[in-house]
């Protein structure tokens, strides 16, 4: 998706006099990412859907395969591992953008750590839900108590939850964006103790990785390993750019009630 | 107006107002009363011998009764002090400093005065030999979580419903240290050595969280109204 169109002026108008300037960044529209005006939203969903289908059909040709050693359930890790690691990757920038909004106070940037808070916790489901799949044929529990990696994205959970909680909440406060790039700060500063909690304190031993290593493997990892950020950029560049447009909605919003007070 | 100074008035304000008015306190250690009479009814107290168990019992009561003390360290009524603090030329991050510490005395009061009850209810007894651990194990769990608290609380305070969305925010950040002191705790109840570990995790989450408020706290307390 392009960035919205200006509409909060009738084109070739300047803005009436005694009017303030109300376009909440005016003259710094950044995009979800550099370069994001370059690259059409369009082109960017032809390369991530085609690498998805590139991976799926790569992992439906390792199914035979893989049925008769493990299990076909197996095949979930092409979507788990690289959602894990996307998940990392999305926290660690969710906190960066942060440290960019706290430093600069910059709305293009609280745009994008809000975006990447929420895509973060979408992928946050995802790795859940693939983890629980997993578990159950690999360890024969839907839930270890025991495993510091599945616990560790439980609390990551709970964790941007109360951070999308906390954007809602202060929708209408100007304070919102430092609040939750602190909170994502906070967030991103407790998985590693979270991790070794777990490790150190968890109730019982971790069972053994089931491990599976031919070239065609390695290969459809590496190619999911680059396939899941790309398409995990697309959706954050989605959510990126309804948020911009939603901003965009407010600040017309706003100045129509203006004109109407000014006409009254 | 140095930062020492700045951040030991703070504490002796705090302090001062507590003695005076009690009602941090009060409502903490009624917090730790009801939730531990509840849990006592909720887990049949008189089997509740695995003494993680009692661990966590008594861990859950101490994080519920502490999210009660950080959400009043910036409500305690109309607080001059705070909004006065915030307009002068003061490193902020004194505040938090102070603020911190005078939570952190009033969990630990609250800790204290809730053990008696804790052990009565649930016939519970405490090893004299590891008892020096257990102090240290709770007094680090308590001061992270005092900071933790504190720095969350500054930005939830002031927002309608903030109570609420404190411990939303909170609970799932405290878990590390739930965890170590659940278990650190509950093998000292049980009689065992619970080595290094608790106390290290412990130390890592106090340091994190101390050096988050003291650089973040800035941030937070902006514009606060």
């Amino acid at each position: 998706m392009n960035a919205p169109a200006d509409i909060s002026h009738p084109a070739g108008m300047p803005p009436p006099a005694g009017m303030p300037p109300d376009d909440p960044d005016a003259g710094d529209r950044g995009g979800a990412y550099p370069f994001a005006s370059a690259i059409p939203f369009a082109a960017h969903a032809a390369v991530a859907f085609a690498g998805v289908g590139w991976l799926d059909h790569l992992i439906a040709s390792l199914a035979p395969q893989a049925v008769k050693q493990i299990g076909t359930s197996y095949l979930i890790q092409y979507y788990h591992v690289p959602a894990a690691i996307s998940m990392y990757l999305f926290f660690l920038l969710c906190a960066v953008a942060g440290i960019v909004v706290l430093a600069t106070g910059s709305p293009v940037w609280d745009r994008r750590a809000h975006a990447l808070g929420l895509t973060a916790l979408l992928l946050n489901a995802i790795v859940l839900g693939t983890g629980m799949v997993w578990g159950k044929t690999a360890w024969g529990v839907w839930w270890d108590w025991a495993d510091p990696r599945l616990l560790t994205s439980a609390v990551a959970f709970l964790m941007y939850l109360g951070y999308s909680m906390l954007q809602d909440a202060l929708r209408d406060d100007p304070r919102r964006a430092k609040f939750a790039a602190i909170y994502g700060i906070v967030a991103l500063l407790n998985l590693p103790l979270v991790h070794y909690a777990i490790k150190w304190f968890g109730t019982a031993s971790h069972p053994a990785d089931v491990k599976m290593k031919t070239p065609e493997i390695s290969m459809t990892l590496s190619v999911a390993m680059s396939v899941f950020p790309v398409f995990w950029l697309l959706v954050y560049r989605w959510v990126h750019d309804r948020l911009a447009l939603a901003a965009r909605a407010e600040t017309v919003m706003a100045r129509l009630r203006r004109l109407e007070e000014d006409v009254r | 107006m140095t930062g020492w100074r700045a951040f030991s008035t703070v504490v002796r304000w705090d302090v001062a107002r507590e003695m005076r008015r009690r009602s941090t306190l009060a409502a903490m250690a009624a917090t730790a009363l009801v939730v531990l009479f509840v849990l006592s009814f909720a887990v049949d107290a008189r089997r509740a011998d695995d003494p993680r168990i009692r661990a966590g019992l008594l861990w859950v009561t101490w994080i519920l009764a502490g999210a009660v003390g950080a959400e009043r360290a910036f409500r305690g009524g109309r607080d001059a002090m705070t909004d006065g603090f915030l307009l002068a030329p003061i490193p902020r991050a004194s505040l938090f400093w102070g603020r911190t510490v005078s939570t952190f005395l009033f969990t630990t009061a609250m800790s204290a005065l809730s053990i008696p009850v804790f052990l009565v209810l649930f016939d519970a007894s405490v090893p004299s030999a590891g008892l020096a651990w257990l102090a240290a194990v709770s007094l680090l769990a308590l001061l992270g979580m005092s900071a933790l608290g504190v720095l969350l609380a500054s930005m939830t305070s002031s927002v309608r419903g903030g109570d609420v969305l404190l411990r939303l925010l909170m609970l799932p950040v405290l878990l590390p240290a739930v965890a170590a002191a659940v278990t650190g705790t509950g093998q000292l109840l049980g009689g065992q050595d619970p080595g290094i570990r608790p106390a290290a995790l412990l130390l890592a989450f106090d340091l994190t969280f101390l050096g988050a408020g003291h650089l973040l706290f800035d941030h937070a307390a902006e514009d606060r109204t």
